[in-house]
């Protein structure tokens, strides 16, 4: 481990990071409890609100893990605290590394890991990963309270077409990621000039997990397995990433990742 | 305003407003906490603006795209919480959406906005979490998580959640999911290349169905 690592693993850092994501939790147990509080308040069935409670935690469970993995192929680069707060305050997987990269590239370090990396530059790459993302939280100050005023009007005229228009602004978004699999079946090449092979993963754990879903509704209609409502989303993207990997064997030249 | 007269909605945009000034300045300590362990400044010569200024003006439009794009579907707390927290696209949003379908809520309900927030405070609390553990193990974790035959699990994360909740979301909605699918498909198919900018091209298609669905229930093709 370089002289650098060793710094940017270092218990001072882990305090600091530790501290911020302390806060982060503090914070979302603030707006859990207002929220819950103001449900009781309200008469809503508080068994529902639980039920909210165990989905989402289930929900969320597995792509923790993907960020998780996400912190690991920064930690080489960067140490584990600053991915570790990045991907928890504002950040996202999208954002992050590529940032990282592009910075460390323009400083002349290469590509991530670089062994000529020096805390000025480490602390150049945090200042540019933190400064980008904090855009939003000024937009969020600058314009969220009067947007979703107008917003709650729009909505309150209409909610059948507001339903309707959010249901297509959400399957919209589905359908990127839908369609980003299916572009996946073609081999390309990539900005940098490498070449991405075909890979049919992606369609195989989007088609797998749609049907297992298919599968644990019809279950829980006909049945009336209402316990499984809460788990059916994990269970189907269990299924789906577990098809992935068992596709690789059957479908080998179609599974290589590049990116 | 007395905070007794206040609404829910306006109690939780006072909340959400002092959070996230809060952690403007919390987030800044990132950097200069890391100027301080190391004793040093940052490296700003040229190459470092050359970076930064491309990243801030991609940065300033997709701000503004995903406040636009998915405040309304997260709710005044969610949306507060959502972006504090980051990871919206591949986490957050998808998880008020699926909470809000299992609940059967309508947006701009107070209920809507309560199980939103409830579900995303959830999901920050529980990737936080993930996260603190998973560190915390990183040694006997590294190799399970970086196991080259578990690799396809890791990558299909995102297509694995949006495949069931596609499917749960286009159940009774099929009309409504039709367009947005043929369209991301047809277009992904044609030029794959966009598989490189799918952070983008989500707000474009979304922005396009939004469009489209709009003109088609005005002329009642979603029936009355």
């Amino acid at each position: 481990m370089t002289d650098f690592l060793r710094q940017a693993n270092s218990t001072k850092m882990y305090i600091l990071v530790s501290c911020i994501v302390l806060l982060v939790l503090f914070q979302a147990f603030i707006f859990l409890i207002r929220a819950w509080n103001e449900g009781k308040r309200s008469g809503m069935d508080m068994k529902k609100l639980r039920k909210v409670i165990i989905s989402s935690a289930t929900f969320t469970f597995l792509p923790s893990f993907a960020i998780l993995i996400g912190v690991l192929a920064l930690a080489p680069s960067l140490g584990v605290p600053l991915p570790w707060v990045r991907l928890s305050v504002v950040g996202s997987l999208q954002y992050e590394g590529p940032t990282a990269n592009n910075m460390a590239k323009a400083l002349g370090l290469g590509d991530l890991p670089s062994d000529l990396m020096n805390p000025a530059d480490f602390a150049s790459i945090a200042l540019a990963m933190t400064l980008g993302v904090m855009t939003t939280s000024f937009f969020i100050l600058a314009f969220y309270k009067s947007y979703q005023k107008k917003m709650t009007a729009v909505a309150v005229k209409d909610s059948k077409l507001t339903d309707t228009i959010f249901c297509a602004g959400f399957m919209g978004m589905v359908a990127a990621y839908v369609g980003d699999a299916f572009g996946r079946l073609r081999t390309i090449t990539l900005d940098n000039g490498e070449l991405r092979p075909a890979n049919v993963l992606y369609l195989v754990a989007l088609v797998i997990s749609a049907a297992a879903m298919a599968f644990f509704s019809f279950i829980i209609k006909k049945k009336k397995a209402a316990w499984l409502e809460n788990y059916a989303f994990a269970f189907s993207m269990l299924l789906g990433m577990a098809a992935a990997v068992g596709g690789q064997f059957i479908f080998p030249s179609l599974s290589i990742f590049t990116d | 305003m007395n905070k007794d007269e206040m609404t829910y909605e306006e109690k939780m945009h006072r909340t959400g407003r002092f959070w996230t000034a809060v952690m403007i300045v919390v987030m800044l300590f990132i950097p200069i906490g890391i100027c301080l362990v190391f004793h040093t400044m940052p490296n700003l010569s040229k190459p470092f603006w050359l970076v930064f200024i491309p990243v801030l003006l991609q940065d300033i439009p997709s701000g503004l795209g995903e406040l636009f794009a998915y405040a309304p579907l997260l709710g005044t707390g969610g949306t507060y919480l959502g972006f504090i927290t980051g990871n919206l696209s591949n986490l957050k949003v998808p998880c008020a959406m699926n909470s809000r379908k299992m609940m059967g809520t309508e947006v701009g309900t107070k209920e809507n906005e309560i199980v939103s927030t409830i579900s995303i405070a959830t999901s920050a609390i529980t990737t936080t979490l993930v996260l603190a553990v998973g560190v915390m193990l990183i040694v006997p974790l590294t190799p399970v998580l970086e196991n080259p035959v578990l690799l396809p699990a890791f990558k299909t994360v995102i297509p694995a959640m949006f495949g069931a909740l596609g499917y749960k979301y286009s159940e009774g909605n099929a009309r409504v999911a039709i367009l947005p699918l043929v369209l991301g498909i047809t277009i992904f198919l044609l030029v794959p290349t966009l598989t490189s900018y799918v952070a983008i091209m989500v707000f474009v298609i979304a922005a396009i169905s939004i469009v489209a669905s709009f003109f088609m229930y005005k002329k009642g093709v979603f029936g009355k």
